[in-house]
């Protein structure tokens, strides 16, 4: 694994980085879809004119990039709580770890594809 | 088979240096040396200003926990064959380095020592002579009974790195074990100092304190135990 600040990195502690990395992105996302939305007070010209800035492909990596922040915050939080609940089953903190890893992965597969399925050569 | 060793460590003297430095040193050692051996080799033949703590030097007085290859452990647990022909060592983090390897411990043992680690009960037992517990009440407090408090799980914590006044791991698996010990009368005691803004609550579950323990305690699993207690007590 690799070193950060000086101290081996395990999957556990990647875990709560990004959780909480996913957790600021998705905030930051949140600030700007507000001020992005509150342009429809200046006239749905300007409205629709903000909304011409999501319409390439950049933009629509970084709206994958958001759902892939929101899937795995969703599910690292469901493994915080459930170990909240039963501290019992910290004893499978790798498993549950790479599971959640894991299944961010599976679920952005699809949603990956349906998200950018404009920019594919059969979309 | 005797290999080359090549042992980094993070050298720093208050008195001389203003930054902390690292020095290499070459050694011979078999692969069932241990990093201790290395260090004992350094300190003996080489350069005997290199400071460092260790008492028994059998991973029992938990003494010489160092961050050895980017990770904390006992010097004296970890074999060359394990560690490699290359290896660093660095005093543990998060404490004031005193010389080289050593740090100051006593904010550790003020924390250790606030979450009131021995047994409290005013009350004569039943028979006169000893306070009796089934075998499930004894299982519950093993696990954490067999902290050595050597701060290898304290220093290996994010939280700790970034802010001192968190009683940090071992202070709280110390204070499980007597929390849930049914012969003891400070339960609500330890919890109220375990509910503190310092305290359990700002566990983060990284684990790298399970991952530190030369013990192989269970602790963010303790940690947990010990939230869950505070909440059936109602302590807020």
């Amino acid at each position: 694994m690799i070193n950060l600040f000086g101290y081996r990195l395990s999957w556990a502690q990647l875990a709560w980085f990004g959780h909480r990395a996913s957790g600021l992105g998705v905030l930051l996302f949140l600030f700007l879809h507000i001020v992005e939305t509150s342009t429809v007070l200046l006239g749905p010209e300007v409205y629709d004119f903000t909304q011409t800035f999501y319409q390439n492909l950049p933009a629509k990596l970084g709206e994958v990039m958001l759902m892939a922040a929101l899937v795995y915050h969703s599910l690292n939080g469901l493994r915080v709580i459930a170990m909240d609940f039963w501290p019992s089953l910290t004893v499978y903190y790798r498993p549950l770890t790479y599971g959640v890893i894991g299944a961010t992965v599976v679920a952005m597969i699809p949603l990956g594809i349906i998200m950018t399925r404009g920019y594919l050569p059969w979309g | 088979m005797p290999m080359d060793v090549q042992l980094r460590i993070r050298r720093y003297n208050p008195e001389a240096d203003d930054e902390p430095h690292w020095e290499e040193y070459e050694v011979e050692a078999e692969p069932t040396d241990r990093v201790l051996d290395l260090l004992h080799q350094v300190k003996w033949y080489q350069d005997g200003t290199l400071t460092f703590r260790r008492s028994c030097a059998h991973g029992v007085c938990g003494s010489d926990a160092m961050l050895i290859n980017g990770r904390n452990r006992l010097a004296c647990e970890y074999l060359v064959k394990d560690a490699g022909t290359s290896i660093t060592v660095e005093a543990i983090r998060g404490m004031a380095v005193v010389k080289d390897l050593l740090v100051d411990m006593e904010p550790f043992w003020e924390s250790y020592k606030a979450v009131k680690p021995y047994l409290v009960n005013d009350e004569l037992p039943a028979d006169g002579k000893e306070r009796r517990q089934s075998q499930a009440d004894r299982e519950r407090y093993e696990d954490t009974s067999r902290c050595i408090l050597c701060a290898a799980c304290t220093t290996s914590c994010p939280v700790f790195w970034s802010d001192q006044s968190y009683v940090g791991p071992a202070a709280i698996v110390n204070a499980h074990r007597f929390i849930v010990d049914s012969r003891d009368q400070a339960k609500e005691e330890r919890l109220e100092i375990m509910a503190d803004p310092d305290g359990v609550w700002r566990c983060r579950t990284t684990f790298n304190c399970v991952e530190a323990c030369p013990r192989d305690i269970k602790i963010t699993r303790a940690i947990l135990e010990v939230t869950s207690e505070i909440g059936k007590a109602g302590i807020r």
